[in-house]
């Protein structure tokens, strides 16, 4: 008998509702290929649902998604009206947003996970490089930094001004880097030179919440000496990934500079269409793709399964990993190699991956490359 | 004021011809040798400098060792990439996967005399102190700059000096004294010194012997460690650098030392020494973690996996057999230190013990193939690191021990005083 997970699945709005049922339908088919057994709850939440309820989601679903969940799976949040305006809370958030940043912080999921690689079949807009050169993971403080609820605007017929308190503990620091490390060990190292690497991105040559959060890299890395340590000033790593992606292995950065470099990832993975993510803590784990609602494709049947199925696939890693639970891992496995091979092959995608090589192939819709990729671990 | 060994080696590589602990000075570099570092890392920054030409291509040594021969497209296409290199720039020196681990194969191609400056791209260059020389590992960039125009800067290190007198006794070796050594200085005790071993002990050490010593000075942070000639360094020199010219650098009496460390191990008799992980410096006597089963035994690597290596094993394990369940697996330094091995019979004693015999390679010691561990697998190595996951998976353990060590823990499955057996 296998362990049974209790997975709180929130396709949110938008695309979400889209790509997580393609996402769910992957999952099961593997699940029933290795023998596991995931119990799925799902919910309703974000924009849509606040339109209807005044409330982000349900009572139900936030007591099951805190406390009884192994795990969570989120589409995207960020409903529109009928007159086509975001949906917002009356404190000017999004609705939804106690649940897309909330539970970040009230479950301490302080690492935000995210594979940058570049799989077969897909485009990247650097020229000379391939599925050999990129293959890194962005690790981003996710609980503090400059997007802690600590700001204010000053509005003075004479002067207007705003601010933003950026808040950096050692305690925080230190949990992120050390997960990144724990990460590198993990893994095979840089393509370039096959060396485990920690990339340590900030702007410490400047500010005092990097410098803090340099020092607490420099203590973790004493533990891990097999891996090589590495330093990049955040606005020349921009510059430094796309001349040589090869030589990231694992980069870990404070939240909001890692918010920045991560979407540039998702940009040389070949798009937010095949970047998935996780965000991760002691205890819980929320998994989601990189791109949100999409409200402006929505409804259009051209979303990309793609990131919502890996990070489906993530999830199930991390409770594999967290549950010594070999069937996890392999049911992972086989949701990876089979999105591997429906990319490679090359036939099944949607709009955004129809380019340079593959200009001329027909899109598929996403519910279309869905079952390409359930066909896949069928066969 | 007298000088050390690091100062006078570096000083005879400066224009004025001086250089004094603390000083920053510019020398010229004998030899640089280069290894799958060339091809992932280098290159790349020779593009970014708009290299054109080696500074001198008879001085430059690439070796394709790591992964030798390669072991996946990665390492393929890195040695790929070295090749091109030796080729395009007309490189004289040149071991490509079938010759062995840098560290042995340069000596053995006469490439270090007494007196020479030579840096390595890989932190065990300090081996090569071992020949009364001045050697030092440096990263890629510095690399790529003594590729281009020969000459690197240096601060001239501060020289520690570390007096050995006495006999090591039987099935206890080299291995054992720096492990120890290395244990009283921590992994920061010698930070960037020159680690200058003098003493009866060392004078009678082996080149191989001398070789372990030096290769491992860097776990305690060291920068070089030159040593004091002796005999069988010239006899070395006879065998394999005939026709080059050099002149033993010797230390002057009032040299000025930060610090000094003496063994008498005559006082104090040198026990086997096993480095528990994570770290190499962890050395205590074999009797403090005798006892801990073992899934793997390795002998080989730029530290233990010469022919005096091989030979210690052989001796041990001649006419009997490895315990079921443990694997023994035996890297030769290199395909010379094979080829003597086979020729005495070595090998065969090895393979009838139940050891499995590879080619010469980095290999098991870097975890990058030919004896990579499992999760939870315990391996007593004579190697250099036992740094988490460097053999293998992150939760796999590493004991450092001699290759005496290794053997006899082979023989029982668990890790045992080679004395004992």
């Amino acid at each position: 008998m296998g362990r049974k997970y209790k997975i709180a699945v929130l396709p949110g709005d938008g695309i979400g509702r889209e790509v997580i049922p393609e996402a769910v339908k992957v999952l099961n088919e593997a699940a029933s290929q290795t023998g596991l057994k995931p119990e799925i709850h799902e919910f309703e939440c974000g924009g849509q649902y606040y339109l209807k309820h005044e409330r982000e989601w349900s009572e139900e679903a936030e007591e099951f998604t805190k406390n009884e969940a192994d795990a969570i799976l989120l589409g995207g949040i960020g409903g529109v009206d009928q007159s086509g305006n975001i949906v917002r809370l009356p404190d000017g958030n999004l609705a939804g947003y106690s649940i897309v940043i909330g539970l970040r912080q009230e479950l301490e999921l302080y690492a935000n996970v995210r594979p940058v690689k570049l799989y077969h079949g897909v485009p990247t807009p650097l020229a000379d490089k391939g599925p050999s050169d990129i293959d890194m993971i962005i690790v981003r403080e996710n609980t503090e930094g400059l997007y802690i609820p600590a700001r204010g605007r000053v509005s003075e017929p004479d002067r207007e001004l705003a601010f933003d308190l950026r808040l950096i503990t050692a305690k925080g620091s230190e949990r992120v880097t050390r997960f990144a490390f724990d990460l590198a060990m993990n893994r095979n190292g840089a393509p370039v030179d096959k060396q485990r690497r920690v990339t340590c991105v900030d702007k410490s040559n400047l500010l005092a919440g990097c410098k803090l959060f340099r020092e607490s890299f420099d203590r973790v890395s004493t533990e891990f000496r097999e891996v090589s340590k590495d330093y990049a000033y955040v606005d020349a790593w921009t510059l430094l990934v796309l001349r040589r992606p090869e030589f990231y292995d694992v980069v870990v950065a404070p939240n909001e500079f890692g918010d920045i470099i991560s979407d540039l990832g998702g940009a040389i993975q070949g798009g937010l269409g095949v970047a998935p993510s996780g965000n991760i803590g002691e205890t819980h784990g929320m998994f989601e793709p990189v791109h949100g609602s999409a409200p402006d494709i929505a409804g259009t049947g051209q979303a990309n399964p793609v990131a919502a199925i890996l990070s489906s696939a993530m999830m199930l890693d991390w409770l594999g990993t967290k549950h010594n639970d070999a069937k996890a891992t392999q049911a992972a496995e086989v949701i990876r190699c089979a999105v591997e091979s429906v990319l490679h092959e090359g036939q099944d995608r949607t709009v955004d991956l129809c380019r340079g090589r593959w200009q001329n192939v027909k899109p598929a819709s996403t519910q279309e490359v869905g079952v390409a990729v359930v066909k896949r671990i069928t066969r | 004021m007298g000088k050390t060994l690091a100062e006078k080696i570096l000083a005879s590589h400066t224009n004025d011809g001086k250089a004094s602990a603390g000083e920053i000075v510019e020398a010229r570099v004998d030899l640089l040798m280069v290894h799958e570092v060339l091809g992932s890392r280098i290159l790349p920054i020779l593009d970014e400098m708009n290299f054109k030409k080696v500074w001198n291509p008879n001085r430059v040594l690439v070796v394709n060792d790591h992964w030798a021969p390669a072991s996946d497209i990665n390492s393929a296409e890195i040695h790929r990439r070295n090749r091109n290199f030796v080729k395009e720039q007309g490189i004289t020196n040149f071991c490509d996967v079938d010759c062995g681990i840098s560290h042995q194969v340069l000596p053995e191609r006469g490439l270090v005399v007494p007196g020479a400056l030579i840096v390595g791209s890989d932190s065990h260059s300090t081996t090569y102190g071992a020949f009364n020389a001045f050697s030092t590992g440096l990263a890629a960039t510095d690399s790529a700059l003594i590729l281009a125009t020969g000459e690197i800067w240096f601060r001239v290190p501060e020289t520690l000096k570390i007096v050995v007198d006495d006999e090591i006794p039987d099935r206890v070796m080299s291995k054992d004294l720096i492990l120890k050594i290395i244990n009283d200085l921590g992994p920061d005790g010698a930070n960037y010194q020159s680690m200058e071993f003098h003493g009866s002990t060392i004078d009678a050490m082996s080149v191989g012997e001398r070789m372990t010593m030096c290769n491992m000075t860097v776990e305690a942070g060291a920068k070089c460690a030159p040593m004091p000639i002796n005999q069988d360094v010239k006899f070395w020199m006879e065998d394999y650098a005939p026709r080059k010219k050099w002149k033993e650098v010797s230390v002057d009496a009032d040299a000025e030392y930060v610090d000094e460390l003496r063994y008498n191990l005559s006082d104090d008799p040198l026990e086997p020494t096993v480095a528990p992980p994570d770290l190499p410096t962890n050395g205590k006597p074999v009797s403090e973690v005798a006892g801990v089963p073992i899934d793997q035994a390795f002998i080989g690597s730029c530290t233990n996996g010469r022919i005096g290596d091989l030979l210690v094993a052989a001796e041990i394990l001649k006419g009997k057999k490895v315990r079921d369940g443990v694997r023994l697996i035996i890297t030769p330094a290199s395909k010379a230190t094979y080829m003597e091995a086979l020729e005495r019979g070595i090998i065969k004693i090895l393979m009838d013990a139940g050891g499995i015999v590879t080619n010469s390679t980095c290999g098991a010691c870097v975890g990058g193939h030919l004896g990579v561990l499992g999760a939870g697998e315990v391996c007593i190595s004579s190697t250099n690191r036992n740094f988490r996951g460097r053999m293998g998976h992150h939760n796999s353990r590493i004991y450092l021990g001699s290759p005496a060590t290794v053997a006899a823990s082979a023989l029982k499955g668990v890790i045992t005083d080679p004395r004992s057996v």
